[in-house]
C-alpha cells in the first residue's frame, strides 16, 4: 500500500491537475483514483485495514470515480471541487538587492551539562528552549546565557501550540510528551501519552490540534483535551511519514520524498491538496503559511511556496552536510546543518544563501524567530542575530588538503554566497606549489586549484573579499593519518564488553590484531 | 570490526540487530562509559564515533564524523605496519 501511495503522490506532483477529491491522488493516467491510498482514515482505523479496502468492494463506484463513504459508513467529505484546473503561473519574482557584508553575528554559546541536544524551540521574543536527550534548559536569546535547565527524558522533536500553552515532544518512543510552559521557568512535565506503537519523527500543534510524523505508521491527527491528552481523529497512511508543519486550517507532510498540502479544516477528514516530488528526502520542515523550508537528508535545502493552495518549488541551496533541522523568519531561512548554521533569504527571488557559520560542534537542531536563532549542538547551545538586507560572498574552502605517495592534490572552493568571491592564495612552504594564486567565483560557482605534493606540513595562506572570512589557512599535509581529528597514541584500556550473544569480548586478547571498533546508536 | 551499542539497553540492540540482520559482534556500552571515555573536550559530538586499535593496542584513529577516505586509510596503515 505504501508504494502506491508513493505513486499516487509522486504521479500529482508531474502533471498541471488540480485536487482531487478527499481521499483520492492521481494515477499515471491523471485520473483521481484510489481512495484508500491517500486520503484521510476514520479515527480508529488503521493504514493496513484501509490496504484491506482496496478491493473490489472498495469505496469507488462503478465509474472509478470518488467514492462518497468508506468501509465503515463514515462520511467523506467530497467537497472539494472535482474540475479541471490549469495550474496556476505564480507571479515573476526579483531578487532584491543586498548590502555586502556579514549577515550573522554570533550573540552567545553556552555549554549545558546535558548531553545530546537536538531541538530548539523559542518561545517568545526573549526566550527558547533547547532540549535533547538529557533535559532542557530555557536560553535568552541575546545573550544566550541559561535562564533554567532540568533534567527530562529523551526528546526528538517539538512544537509549541501557543492556545494551549503546551509544548509537545517527540520521544522516537511511542508517546509523545506535553509539557505546560504557561511558567516557562518552570514548566511542568504532564504524562507521556502514547500515540504509535512505532518511531515518531515529528511534530506540530496549533489550536487545539496535533499532527505526528509516525514513519510506516503514517501521519497522525490528534484533537488536543485537557491536560495533555489526546484523541486520534484520523491518519494519512505514508511510506515513512518524516515531517509535519501546520498553520491554520493547512498542514504539509514530507512523506520519504514526496511533499502533500493538506486542508485540515476537518481535521477528521483531511484533504490532499496537491503534492510534489522533492530534490531528495526530507527530513525536517517549517511552515508558515505561505513559504515551506524542506531540509534534505542529503545535503541541502529546497524552498516550496503555497500559491493558491498549489505547491511551487523554488529550487534549493547547497549544504554541507544533512540538513537536520530549518526555520522559517519571514524573508529569511535558517538551517542546522551538521557542519554549519546556514542563513538564506527566501524572500522574493529567493532561495539564494546569505552566509553561513561553523557550529559549536554540530549543528542539529534550530529555531527562528524575530531575527534572532536558537541551536542546539549536542552538547552547546549557541545563539544568533541576523542583519536586515545584508549579504554578500561566502567563501566554502577545506581546512586540511592531504597527499598520498607524492601525488598532486586538488583544493576546490566554492562561492556558497550572493555575489562574486575572490580568493588570493601565498605561496606555500615545504615544496609544496599553486597552480594559480587567485580565484574570482561568482555566485554558486567552485573553483580549483592544483596544489604540487611537497613534505611535512605547512599552511597555505589565503585572502578573500567575503566578509565574515577575510583570511586563513588550508594545512597542506603528507601524513594520511591527519584527517579525522589528530589524537596522541594513547593505550585503550582492556576493556570488556558483553555482547548481544552473551559473549563477552575482551580487547586485551586482541593484541597484535588490528581492531575497528564502530560506536552507534539505533536512534 | 566490533558494533559497539551506547547507551542503550539489551532489548533495543536485540531488535536492532534482527532488522539489520548483523552478524558482527554487537557489544553493549549501556552507560556510554567507555564511549564518554574518547572526549578530548566537554563537546561529544553524535555517533557514529569510529575508533582503531593497531596491533600494539594503541588507538591510531579516532573521528566523530564518518570519513570513508581516512577510515580507509586508518585501517590500511594500521594492517601495513609491523
Amino acid at each position: 500500500m505504501s508504494t502506491l501511495l508513493l505513486l499516487a503522490f509522486g504521479c500529482a506532483s508531474k502533471l498541471p491537475s488540480p485536487p482531487c477529491d478527499v481521499g483520492f491522488a492521481r494515477d499515471e493516467a491523471g485520473n483521481c483514483a484510489t481512495i484508500a491510498d491517500t486520503g484521510a482514515l476514520p479515527a480508529g482505523d488503521t493504514a493496513g485495514d484501509t490496504a484491506g479496502d482496496t478491493d473490489a468492494s472498495g469505496p469507488t463506484d462503478d465509474a472509478g470515480g470518488p467514492g462518497t463513504a468508506d468501509d465503515t459508513g463514515t462520511p467523506l467529505d467530497t467537497s472539494a471541487a472535482d474540475t479541471e484546473a490549469p495550474r496556476p503561473e505564480p507571479p515573476e519574482e526579483t531578487l532584491p538587492d543586498f548590502v555586502i557584508g556579514d549577515p550573522i553575528e554570533r550573540t552567545g554559546k553556552v555549554f549545558i551539562n546535558y548531553h545530546e541536544l537536538v531541538e530548539a524551540v523559542i518561545i517568545d521574543e526573549a526566550r527558547g528552549y533547547v532540549l535533547g536527550d538529557g533535559g532542557w534548559a530555557l536560553i535568552e536569546l541575546a545573550t544566550g546565557e541559561v535562564i533554567a535547565e532540568e533534567y527530562m527524558k529523551r526528546v526528538y522533536r517539538g512544537s509549541v501550540d501557543e492556545s494551549s500553552e503546551l509544548l509537545w515532544m517527540t520521544t522516537r518512543t511511542a508517546g509523545v510528551l506535553p509539557m505546560d510552559i504557561s511558567d516557562p521557568e518552570s514548566p511542568r512535565l504532564l504524562p507521556e501519552v502514547a500515540v504509535s506503537d512505532g518511531y515518531q519523527e515529528d511534530i506540530a500543534a496549533s489550536d487545539g490540534l496535533v499532527i505526528v510524523a509516525a514513519q510506516e505508521e503514517g501521519t497522525v491527527l490528534f484533537e488536543a483535551g485537557p491536560a495533555g491528552s489526546l484523541t486520534e481523529l484520523s491518519r494519512v497512511p505514508a511510506t515513512a511519514s518524516y515531517a509535519v508543519g501546520l498553520v491554520g486550517e493547512r498542514a504539509v507532510v514530507v512523506d520519504v520524498d514526496t511533499l502533500t498540502l493538506l486542508d485540515v479544516s476537518d481535521p477528521a477528514a483531511p484533504a490532499v491538496l496537491d503534492a510534489i516530488l522533492l530534490d531528495g528526502e526530507g527530513r525536517s520542515i517549517d511552515f508558515d503559511g505561505a513559504n515551506i523550508l524542506i531540509g534534505l537528508g542529503g545535503d541541502g535545502a529546497q524552498l516550496v511556496r503555497v500559491y493558491e493552495d498549489w505547491l511551487i518549488d523554488r529550487g534549493g541551496f547547497f549544504t554541507p552536510g544533512a540538513a537536520y533541522s530549518v526555520a522559517l523568519d519571514g524573508d529569511y531561512a535558517w538551517v542546522a546543518a551538521s557542519n554549519q548554521v546556514v542563513l538564506a533569504w527566501v524572500g522574493e527571488g529567493g532561495p539564494v544563501v546569505l552566509g553561513h557559520e561553523p557550529p559549536a560542534t554540530v549543528a542539529l537542531g534550530l529555531d527562528a524567530e524575530f531575527g534572532r536563532a536558537l541551536v542546539s549542538n549536542w552538547t552547546t547551545s549557541v545563539t544568533y542575530v541576523r542583519a536586515d538586507g545584508v549579504g554578500g560572498p561566502e567563501i566554502d574552502i577545506p581546512e586540511t588538503l592531504r597527499f598520498i605517495d607524492g601525488e598532486d592534490s586538488v583544493l576546490v572552493v566554492e562561492n556558497a554566497g550572493l555575489t562574486e568571491l575572490t580568493i588570493d592564495f601565498a605561496e606555500p612552504g615545504g615544496g609544496y606549489g599553486v597552480d594559480k594564486i587567485s580565484l574570482v567565483l561568482a555566485p554558486g560557482e567552485r573553483g580549483s586549484v592544483t596544489v604540487t605534493a611537497g613534505s611535512g606540513e605547512t599552511p597555505l595562506g589565503w585572502t578573500s573579499d567575503d566578509p565574515d572570512e577575510q583570511a586563513g589557512e588550508v594545512l597542506l599535509t603528507d601524513d594520511a593519518l591527519s584527517l579525522g581529528e589528530a589524537h596522541e597514541p594513547m593505550a585503550l584500556a582492556g576493556f570488556t564488553y558483553p555482547s548481544t550473544a552473551l559473549e563477552v569480548y575482551d580487547l586485551s586478547e586482541q593484541l597484535g590484531r588490528v581492531v575497528f571498533l564502530d560506536y552507534f546508536a539505533t536512534y | 570490526m566490533w558494533l559497539v551499542d551506547v547507551k542503550q539497553d539489551f532489548d533495543t540492540a536485540w531488535e536492532f540487530i534482527a532488522e539489520a540482520g548483523l552478524s558482527l559482534p554487537v557489544l553493549l556500552d549501556e552507560d556510554g562509559i567507555y564511549y564518554e571515555s574518547y572526549a578530548t573536550e566537554p563537546a561529544l559530538t553524535p555517533y557514529p564515533l569510529h575508533v582503531v586499535v593497531d596491533r600494539a593496542g594503541d588507538i591510531v584513529y579516532v573521528n566523530r564524523e564518518y570519513d570513508a577516505d581516512a577510515l580507509r586509510d586508518a585501517i590500511r596503515a594500521a594492517l601495513d605496519a609491523e
